[in-house]
């Protein structure tokens, strides 16, 4: 399809996710990445392609994130980022173009975390997100060296130095099945270690990771605990944290008591988009660039170096994947009596665990949302939650 | 003498005990007499493989009321004990401790999350000790420490128990920043009263101090056995076999105040 005839309920660009190298310095036990072995790494004249498309597309109205991520990025020396941050700069507003506001972000293991990471950090104002499952027995049985050594001690002195630097971070914990009987030490890991910004992720079944703990039987019962017990330590000691599933899961809550259905980002076409160190881009969920299916072959859509993202939209693949997306959530719309709290779910957990963007019920989606609204709902008293959608 | 098989140790489901076994288990060569206490030795080494076999129970398939069973209680609510003491320190003397109930709720809400197995009616008491004790047992009216005795005392029956000021804490955590430690008789009452025979208090009026007679007996007669030293980090307790055990807290080597936060089952529980 020309660019010209590009349909414009497209976008807009929320989260772009760059993976300027697949490969990581660890070896994580529950990865999704095929490809971590890998070295290669983004060539300059990709990263000058990708802002280019970025910033000529239709795609970009405002404001949107750039989030280095998968493998490690800071594997890459800090001079990749500078050089990432002047070309941003030249194309951003170039051509007559609006300016648009952009944020960084990057998400790391943390272990490389160290003073002249920290300087770069702060001097950009870039959001850091570290990934640590809480007290050293729960992190270091999943998250290992290539030679199978827990890694607890460095990301705590990478998270040291951040905390020294007075840089705000955030942490991403895997909540494995292990670690859903200890809120309460998870709890008291963040508050020792000041962490106020949390997201627990679910060990998922993704890509070469097919099977994960929290599929055992019990699982949801035991989610539910964990997150009402997390949910009462939360609100009732004197330390702010403010739990993203919490959060989302209140405002949508909210948002249903107005009769809003919440909008799945990941879901709405190049609302996200993700490039790989190649060039290679797709949207939707970020996990599927770099994963492949025998339905789809790869799931990437183009690549900057000779697609535009517009072009892509007219591609069989995208229309496929669009076409199965819609009727997955069209099904989720027709059978699920939380689809006005989630919108639809996420496509990659669809594909890895039913074989099928057209499906509905996942691991993921049952403990990410059904298990979360029903310990919100029980939490939120009625009365409150009326008033607060009101209001 | 040596380490015959008796009750065993286990770490309580849903605990992460952070110390090695071997480091956390000491074994002595037995009791000293003083008096009419009786004080652990102090010569404490390292189990060895054999007697590590006999104590420790690796099963990780539940909870038994036949174990004696590691357990702790989370920073959080450790510091929330500091917390309301501080506030207590600040009350004249004799106030009632605002805050306990609530602390007792969410102490209670911890170990429901975690099922354990706690007396579901009980008080709460916490004992400071000095360091340097080889006791944590004082005697009220003659400030001497007492040594090794029965918690939940074998043959007492509750009410004897309350008017002979018997030790009955079944459950101990250390509130603390310092680990400390319970010296333990590895052996269950049955074998206890075994090896003494000993079968109990002639009449109800001794109930109440049949426990401390058997305990004694035992140490009289057996001087030389071998007994065990757990150490606790900060946070961690105990929750002793169902029987009662013969036991005492431990000073010895600390360099700050103990204190242990003691789980008394209410008088109707145990019928001796």
């Amino acid at each position: 399809m020309p660019a010209d005839k590009f349909t414009p309920f497209l976008g807009p660009l929320d989260l772009l996710v760059l993976q300027p190298t697949p490969f990581c310095n660890l070896d994580c036990s529950y990865c999704y990445l095929p490809d971590r072995d890998s070295k290669k790494k983004m060539a300059p004249a990709v990263l000058e392609r990708i802002f280019e498309r970025v910033f000529s597309s239709s795609l970009v109205r405002g404001q949107f994130t750039v989030v280095w991520h998968a493998g490690e990025p800071m594997v890459l020396p800090i001079g990749f980022y500078q050089d990432a941050l002047r070309i941003i700069a030249k194309y951003n507003g170039a051509n007559g173009r609006d300016h648009a506001a952009v944020t960084h972000s990057i998400q790391t293991n943390g272990v490389l975390i160290d003073r002249e990471w920290c300087d770069f950090i702060e001097r950009n104002q870039i959001s850091i997100g570290v990934s640590i499952d809480g007290p050293d027995f729960l992190h270091d049985t999943f998250r290992k060296t290539r030679r199978g050594a827990g890694t607890h001690r460095r990301v705590m002195n990478g998270i040291r130095l951040l905390n020294e630097h007075e840089i705000p971070f955030h942490v991403i914990s895997v909540l494995t099945g292990e670690s859903l009987d200890y809120p309460d030490e998870l709890y008291d890991f963040y508050v020792e270690n000041e962490i106020h910004q949390l997201g627990f992720n679910v060990e998922e079944v993704e890509g070469p990771h097919q099977k994960s703990s929290l599929q055992a039987g019990e699982i949801f019962e035991r989610y539910v605990r964990f997150m009402s017990r997390f949910f009462d330590l939360v609100n009732q000691g004197g330390f702010e944290i403010q739990m993203r599933e919490f959060g989302s899961t209140i405002a949508a809550v909210l948002q249903a008591a107005r009769d809003e259905v919440p909008l799945s980002h990941e879901t709405a076409p190049f609302g996200i988009v993700s490039v790989d160190c190649d060039g290679n881009f797709s949207t939707f969920s970020p996990e599927l660039l770099g994963l492949s299916s025998p339905h789809y072959g790869d799931f990437a859509l183009g690549n900057v170096e000779r697609d535009s993202f517009e072009s892509a939209v007219s591609s069989s693949k995208f229309l496929a994947m669009s076409r199965d997306i819609a009727e997955g959530i069209r099904r989720c719309q027709a059978t699920c009596e939380y689809f006005r709290f989630c919108g639809g779910g996420a496509p990659v957990n669809k594909y890895f665990e039913n074989g099928s963007f057209a499906s509905t019920e996942t691991m993921f989606c049952r403990l990410t949302r059904k298990a979360m609204v029903d310990v919100i709902l029980e939490k939120l008293d009625r009365p409150a939650l009326d008033a607060a959608a009101k209001s | 003498m040596e380490l015959e098989a008796g009750v065993r140790i286990r770490v309580a489901p849903r605990f992460h005990a952070r110390l090695a076994w071997q480091d956390r288990i000491l074994l002595n060569s037995g009791v000293s007499a003083s008096g009419p206490a009786f004080f652990p030795r102090h010569d404490w080494r390292p189990a060895s493989a054999l007697e590590a076999a006999m104590l420790i129970d690796a099963s990780v398939s539940g909870q038994s009321t036949e174990a004696l069973t590691l357990l702790g209680i989370p920073a959080h609510l450790r510091a929330k004990w500091w917390s309301l003491a501080g506030q207590q320190e600040d009350s004249p003397s004799g106030a009632e401790f605002h805050g306990l109930d609530e602390f007792a709720r969410e102490l209670a809400a911890y170990a429901s999350f975690k099922r354990w197995q706690l007396p579901s009616d009980c008080k709460l008491q916490v004992i400071a000790s000095r360091p340097g004790q080889s006791s944590t047992r004082v005697d009220t009216a003659s400030s001497e420490l007492q040594g090794l005795d029965f918690n939940c005392a074998p043959f007492a029956t509750p009410g004897a128990q309350e008017a002979a000021n018997s030790p009955r804490a079944i459950a101990g955590f250390n509130l603390g920043d310092e680990a400390t430690s319970l010296v333990w008789l590895n052996l269950s009452t049955a074998q206890v009263r075994e090896r003494v025979g000993y079968s109990g208090p002639r009449n109800d009026s001794d109930a109440a101090d049949s426990g401390t007679a058997l305990a004694h007996r035992f140490f009289a007669a057996l001087a030389d056995y071998p007994l065990v030293r757990i150490v606790l980090e900060p946070g961690e307790g105990y929750l002793l076999p169902e029987g009662g055990a013969v036991c005492d807290g431990y000073t010895v080597g600390k360099r700050e105040v103990d204190v242990m936060l003691l789980l008394i089952p209410a008088p109707t529980r145990r019928s001796g």
